[in-house]
């Protein structure tokens, strides 16, 4: 379980999390929604520890599997062994299978130069789920993982992760109130 | 290939038609002698053994030296990227070594330790300062995004230096090797030309000043030049083989590509 308790966060005089208190309990799915720039990231970074926090407690699950806003896709490597990067020799046929899964088994040769936005993204989101299911994390947190994809895609996407993520515990930041539909907890801010 | 070819060897005509007529000018071979002859004697040096045992021994010195300021370099880069205190420290000797004029280091190497050894420090002086600057360069400019991504992706500490720092740091080094190679390895045959190492060809251009054999001085520069090239590309080929069968192997040793 993951429980964040009076946290407070500021950048400079800027204050992005105020007393801000949320529990996230076990398999549950949260959706992060609010205007650009009201802190949704900067939630989501403390969750996962890569923002240190100015006050407050928190407790969270061990194992996290994290997809960035950005792609953050090593250009100097094609699509499969951008993800290969983060897996365990004896993990390195998810890469493939994720790949497929979403729908890029023709595109595993390309390098992200060679890749449209949309199709990027994807790879990233093949890497998440590859890492996700290596490291069998408990707790899923993705930052407007499908911003750069066409409603069809996006939609199919969302599929793919509602299902993949039964039992985890999922936190999405969007920008879409489509995507609420299937969440048990909205936190709007 | 073929038209590339016939391009290069049209240029190369143009600069020696020039030599030759600038050596039909000044129309005395002690002042400035024709390629022709310069080719000649460069012929009858390449059919004896002191020549290539000349070459092989200066190669042997500077190559030595470009090879451990290569080292030196990375190592220090390395440190200094991760390391202010480090950065700070060093910055006064790297500012001596990159502003010393390379004569006085000669003569102080000379005074300190042994004119033999003189071309290999020179030639290590000069690399050293270049790498170092540039490998550090490129450590600081590793994306902090993907290093972020290494740490929430849990990637191990050297698969995070093959996957990302090193392929990060290549074009800083590889950009460092071309502009300080062809300056080490002058800056060596300069040092053998004022400090005459018994084989060398450092002693082969000041013998050739000294008894006014002005075609050997020209073809020994020749030697110099085409070497200074071969060396440069070879030294390319070398690290960009090595830094790509770094980056295209992941961990465990398998070969991915």
């Amino acid at each position: 379980m993951t429980e964040l308790k009076n946290i407070r966060k500021s950048f400079g005089n800027n204050v992005v999390l105020d007393d801000f208190s949320l529990k996230l309990t076990q398999g549950s799915k949260n959706v992060v929604l609010g205007a650009s720039g009201c802190g949704k990231t900067t939630l989501l970074r403390v969750i996962a520890g890569l923002e240190a926090i100015d006050g407050g407690e928190m407790v969270r699950d061990e194992k996290i599997a994290y997809m960035f806003q950005e792609t953050r896709l090593l250009p100097w490597k094609n699509a499969l062994d951008n993800i290969r990067a983060v897996l365990k020799k004896e993990d390195f046929a998810l890469a493939g299978k994720y790949l497929a899964t979403v729908g890029l088994a023709d595109a595993e040769k390309k390098y992200p130069h060679e890749l449209s936005g949309g199709m990027a993204q994807r790879v990233a989101f093949a890497r998440f789920l590859a890492f996700a299911e290596a490291t069998d994390a408990e707790l899923l947190l993705l930052d407007e993982p499908f911003s750069a994809l066409d409603k069809e895609t996006a939609t199919k996407m969302l599929e793919l992760l509602i299902e993949f993520s039964i039992g985890k515990t999922l936190v999405l930041v969007t920008h879409d109130e489509g995507d609420i539909a299937f969440a048990d907890n909205v936190i709007e801010l | 290939m073929m038209k590339k070819i016939l391009k290069y060897s049209l240029i190369a005509l143009v600069w020696i038609g020039l030599w030759q007529l600038i050596a039909m000018a000044v129309g005395h071979e002690l002042l400035f002698p024709a390629p022709w002859a310069v080719a000649v004697r460069l012929g009858e040096l390449m059919i004896t053994l002191d020549f290539y045992k000349t070459i092989g021994l200066s190669l042997l010195r500077i190559v030595a030296g470009i090879a451990a300021g290569v080292a030196i370099g990375i190592l220090g880069g390395i440190l200094t990227a991760f390391s202010k205190l480090a950065r700070d420290f060093f910055a006064p000797a790297l500012a001596v070594i990159k502003s010393t004029p390379v004569v006085s280091f000669i003569f102080l190497i000379v005074l300190w330790i042994s004119r033999d050894v003189a071309p290999l420090i020179v030639a290590a002086m000069i690399v050293t300062p270049v790498v170092w600057a540039n490998v550090e360069t490129g450590f600081l400019n590793t994306d902090k995004a993907l290093i972020e991504m290494a740490n929430v992706y849990k990637m191990s500490r050297s698969a995070k230096i093959k996957h990302i720092y090193l392929p990060s740091i290549a074009p800083y080094f590889f950009a460092s090797l071309r502009a300080s190679l062809g300056m080490a390895w002058k800056a060596g045959v300069a040092a053998e030309v004022l400090l005459v190492p018994v084989i060398s060809i450092g002693k082969m251009i000041s013998d050739a000043k000294i008894y006014l054999e002005t075609v050997d001085l020209f073809a020994w520069t020749v030697v110099v030049i085409i070497l200074s090239v071969v060396i440069e590309k070879l030294m390319v080929v070398l690290f960009s083989a090595l830094a790509k069968k770094g980056l295209s192997t992941l961990k465990g040793g398998e070969k991915i590509d």
